[in-house]
């Protein structure tokens, strides 16, 4: 995979982290109202789908196919579960960003 | 309580989403929808839904191959169907080459077509605002005789702007004929020149290389095409520089544009400031092309009633002054190429008619070439029916051999693209140069082309596809397995049907063509009313001492050996006509008429061996000297009600003070005499010998004997050069110049001829192959037949048969379409030939005589054919 393909977008960031939050019990509708009820962002489910596809290529995520239930008329749900690639990632990136904000001049955590 | 989404939307997702990804998919947007439905309500759950099924109808969602794995020649891989496209065609070489060379000639010759077509029409419109540009034209009512001119009262524009506020701008111009420019000894003379007002460039649209729009502002300054600065300075980069205009006028260079565009029905190479001459800005002044500039909101309809009161002086002023009524008539920039022909009009105009049988050609070429390749395409697909088959029994889909028969036309196309893109180059170059048709280059990349372009293609994939439905419609599996191979009866039938289309398109082309040269003989040889051989016609330009030096002129060339007559007149084919006041006598007394007049020497008639029908010429009337003779022609004695014309009286030509230049009687009565071409009704004319006030002859008439020096013409420039050192020596046989009139027809004429050998072509290449492919297909039942005891003769005649069969069905669908076509063109002609069945016959005949010829080749063959190798195999 090309080094590009590495790199997180702030999508799939977030998508990730509440993969990450959400252990075991993340899925797509779920996600997507995690992330609708921390960001106050408008998200569509396919976009979710999207993103969760790319991760899971780009091996962060792993998924697997859970058990029927009855609200989605006997269908599945995939769920997906954060690799341990996928958890240093994450790591890295919240690292650079710390860095790099730190190295902002008048550093300091008030708003400006 | 129906708490289901829309079913439509959810069998849309199940339709495109690819199986491994729907069930969470569509599980996720339904737990989406139960959430929605008891929080919203059904209305917004519903709309969220489908727009979540739009959403996801993305491209890593859609399904891919509807079949995993399809065994053997089926592949599902398009490379490999491609690999298979080229071996098959590798296979059946000879099949491919007449495929792909059919195909590539036919859409060349439909896409040049196309251009042709595409290029008249979009003539005019790359004028910016073409749709506000209207062109002012006036019909004049003289004596109840009514003249559509091209021309205008000068102050008309002006008035215009001034007085109708829905008016924005306007600009006239002046024809300057073909003026002589000279830069330092350089002379060019064969440039058409306007004399156009400063917001002639605001108006239209040109390209300016140098300059602006507003270099006509000023009185002496030119405006010139990059052809004409190269032609008179070696370089395009002329602004600021001065070149001589006529005798001594010096007018500076303010602005360089590119050539006029082939589709503009204004074609000039230069342009003079208005102001740099003084006109006579008076209503009475007939004779500048007025063109103006509609606000964008405006309405025409408001204009046209605001006219009469706007123009009422003028109006006035025409039914005192002239005892005529204006009428003024508006036509759009875009109208005037199709528009049927006015006086004076110097505008390139087009036929409609003429266009309408191209765009039939067109439509012929594509098909033909189409039908041509579905023919083969089909034949040989008939030939492979066995081997699809049993992949089918196999477990091969129709789908895949679809997408092998469209992988094939791919490779087709692939192979053909860029010998199309060389010949439509080629082919646009050539007819430049060798048939005169102008067709700027970029009409390639003009959108009405592209999308003509385009849509051929999609049409040759789209019966691709209808092919291979055929194919899937030719019987049961068991049956082709049986070895009855030719169950496939459609797909026969099919094929009959094509090669049918392909031979009555072949007829109408011989039948066309027929019919377009019989019509160009009728012209050559019909009787004109005038003997235009061996005539050299020298063309004059005004100089001071005009009369003298012709009358030197003409003494000293009557002297040349090999001249045998020389005359001179003011008339010559193609030349614009003035008309003039006459008075005439009628059966009312003495009434006005606008009349064509030529002034011409005495013997002018004699030497064009013009008919007198009663009296005689000017030669041998004595009282030549005193004035007031006339001849007139037949179309004008019929239209003045005169029974018998001589000694009717006629005054004229009338000048603007109402007085008639020469009273006199009529003293001879000429056949008609074409000088138009005969698209064109014969007009009335009056004939005055010159030595009446006017020895200027515009054109000097040289009869010239049959057996001359062969150097006669470059004698005569000599002499001319001696008389005039400053003019150009201009000249044509009259003969040429007569025919050059029928330029549009012969182009037609020449497309034709191309045409009909490239379909003629495309026809034969079809039925040969075709028959090459039923001979393979019936080889063995030939081989039986002969072993019951058919003769040789019988079979032959049992392979022509099936041709011989689509070729009377290809008869009778042709004839009508024959019937149609060739009377649309020919009504395009005052005088024409008339239909015959002979039209229709002898193209039949002729495809008859191609279709035994090139069905022949294998008729005899499988006549030939020697049972034994045939049958024993099995």
């Amino acid at each position: 995979m090309t080094v590009k393909g590495n790199y997180l977008g702030e999508f799939e960031e977030l998508v990730l982290l509440s993969v990450a939050s959400q252990t075991d019990q993340a899925y797509g509708v779920s996600i997507r109202q995690y992330i609708i009820d921390e960001t106050r962002r408008n998200v569509n489910i396919s976009a979710v789908h999207e993103v969760l596809k790319r991760l899971e290529r780009k091996g962060y995520l792993k998924s697997k196919m859970g058990g029927a239930t009855q609200e989605r008329g006997g269908r599945r749900k995939r769920y997906f579960i954060l690799t341990s690639s996928g958890r240093k990632t994450l790591e890295e990136n919240m690292k650079l960003k710390i860095q790099l904000y730190k190295r902002v001049p008048n550093f300091s955590l008030k708003p400006i | 309580m129906n708490n289901q989404p829309p079913k439509w939307a959810d069998r849309f997702l199940r339709w495109y989403c690819s199986p491994e990804l729907l069930e969470e998919i569509q599980g996720d947007a339904h737990e989406l929808y139960t959430e929605r439905f008891s929080a919203h309500g059904k209305r917004s759950a519903d709309l969220h839904y489908v727009w979540d099924v739009l959403r996801f109808f993305r491209w890593s969602n859609i399904k891919r191959t509807e079949n995993g794995f399809v065994p053997g020649s089926m592949g599902a891989l398009w490379s490999m169907n491609f690999k298979m496209a080229v071996r098959n065609a590798r296979k059946n070489k000879m099949i491919f080459v007449v495929k792909t060379l059919g195909l590539a000639v036919c859409l060349a010759f439909a896409l040049l077509l196309t251009a042709y077509v595409v290029n008249e029409l979009t003539f005019d419109k790359f004028n910016i605002n073409h749709s506000r540009i209207y062109r002012i034209t006036s019909k004049v009512n003289f004596q109840d005789h009514v003249t559509h001119y091209a021309v205008t009262p000068l102050p008309i524009g002006q008035t215009l702007v001034e007085e109708i506020p829905e008016v924005e701008n306007y600009f006239r111009f002046w024809y300057e004929d073909k003026p002589i420019f000279r830069v330092d000894d350089r002379m060019v003379y064969d440039e058409v020149t306007l004399a156009a007002d400063s917001n002639f460039f605001n108006i239209l649209t040109f390209d300016f290389v140098q300059g602006n729009t507003h270099a006509l502002m000023e009185p002496n300054k030119i405006v010139v095409t990059e052809s004409l600065a190269t032609k008179l300075f070696g370089t395009a980069d002329v602004l600021g520089r001065t070149l001589t205009f006529g005798k001594d006028n010096l007018l500076e260079v303010s602005g360089v544009i590119r050539n006029v565009p082939s589709n503009s029905h204004l074609k000039f190479d230069a342009a003079i400031s208005w102001t740099t001459f003084d006109r006579d800005n008076s209503w009475g002044n007939v004779n500048a092309y007025t063109y103006i500039l509609l606000k964008p909101e405006a309405n025409l309809e408001i204009i046209k009633n605001k006219m009469p009161k706007v123009l009422s002086t003028f109006y006035d002023l025409a039914v005192r002054e002239y005892k005529a009524t204006f009428e003024l008539i508006f036509e759009n920039i875009t109208d005037i190429h199709f528009s049927g022909p006015l006086d004076e009009d110097i505008a390139q105009k087009r036929n409609k008619n003429n266009l309408v049988i191209l765009a039939a050609v067109v439509c012929l070429f594509l098909i033909t070439g189409l039908i041509n390749y579905l023919n083969l395409t089909l034949a040989e697909l008939t030939a492979n029916l066995k081997k699809i088959r049993i992949l089918r029994v196999f477990g091969g889909l129709m789908s895949g051999h679809k997408k092998i028969l469209l992988t094939e036309t791919t490779l087709a196309l692939l192979t053909v693209l860029p010998f199309v893109s060389v010949l439509c180059y080629e082919g646009l170059i050539l007819a430049n140069n060798k048939l005169g048709i102008q067709i700027d280059g970029d009409i390639f990349l003009k959108p009405l082309f592209i999308l003509s372009a385009v849509s051929f293609l999609v049409l040759l994939f789209i019966s691709t596809g209808a092919n291979s439905y055929v194919l899937s419609k030719t019987g049961h599996i068991v049956h082709s397995l049986k070895g009855k191979l030719s169950a496939g009866g459609n797909g026969l039938s099919t094929r009959k049907f094509l090669v049918a289309t392909q031979l009555s398109f072949s007829i109408l082309m011989i039948a066309l063509i027929l019919v377009i040269v019989d019509q160009f003989n009728f012209i050559q040889n019909s009787d004109k009313g005038f003997d235009d051989k061996d005539i050299v016609v020298i063309k004059l330009r005004n100089a001071w001492d005009q009369a003298m030096r012709t009358e030197t002129f003409i003494e000293t060339i009557r002297k040349i050996s090999g001249v045998s007559k020389v005359e001179g007149s003011t008339y010559f084919p193609g030349v614009i006509e003035t008309k003039y006041v006459f008075e005439v006598e009628t059966d009312k007394g003495m009434e006005q008429r606008l009349i064509p007049m030529m002034i011409c020497s005495n013997e002018y008639l004699d030497a064009l061996n013009v008919i007198m029908i009663k009296g005689h010429g000017f030669k041998n009337y004595r009282s030549i000297e005193s004035p007031g003779t006339f001849i007139v022609n037949e179309t004008a004695a019929r239209e003045f009600g005169w029974k018998d014309a001589i000694g009717k009286m006629i005054n004229g030509p009338v000048t603007g003070q109402g007085e008639a230049n020469i009273k006199g009687e009529v003293i001879g009565l000429a056949k008609d005499f074409n000088f138009a071409s005969l698209h064109n009704a014969i007009e009335p004319m009056i004939i005055i010998p010159a030595n009446q006030g006017w020895t200027n002859y515009h054109f000097i008439y040289v009869k010239v004997n049959p057996l001359r020096p062969r150097n006669l013409v470059s004698t005569l420039e000599k002499v001319y050069k001696a008389q005039w050192p400053e003019h150009p020596f201009e000249w044509e046989y009259l003969d040429s110049k007569y025919l050059s009139l029928y330029r549009n027809d012969y182009e037609v004429k020449r497309i034709f001829q191309i045409g009909l050998v490239i379909s003629i072509l495309t026809s034969c290449l079809g039925i040969f192959s075709i028959s090459a492919l039923l001979v393979t297909l019936r080889t063995k039942e030939m081989g039986i037949r002969k072993v019951v005891g058919a003769s040789s003769i019988h079979l032959f005649f049992l392979h022509t048969n099936s041709f011989l069969k689509s070729l009377f069905i290809a008869a009778l669908v042709a004839w009508p379409v024959i019937w149609f076509l060739s009377r649309e063109w020919l009504s395009t002609f005052a005088y024409h030939v008339s239909l015959n069945i002979w039209y229709f016959i002898v193209p039949g005949i002729i495809a008859l005589l191609i279709t035994g010829l090139t069905s022949a080749y294998h008729g005899i063959k499988s006549a030939m054919v020697n049972p034994v190798d045939i049958l024993k195999h099995e």
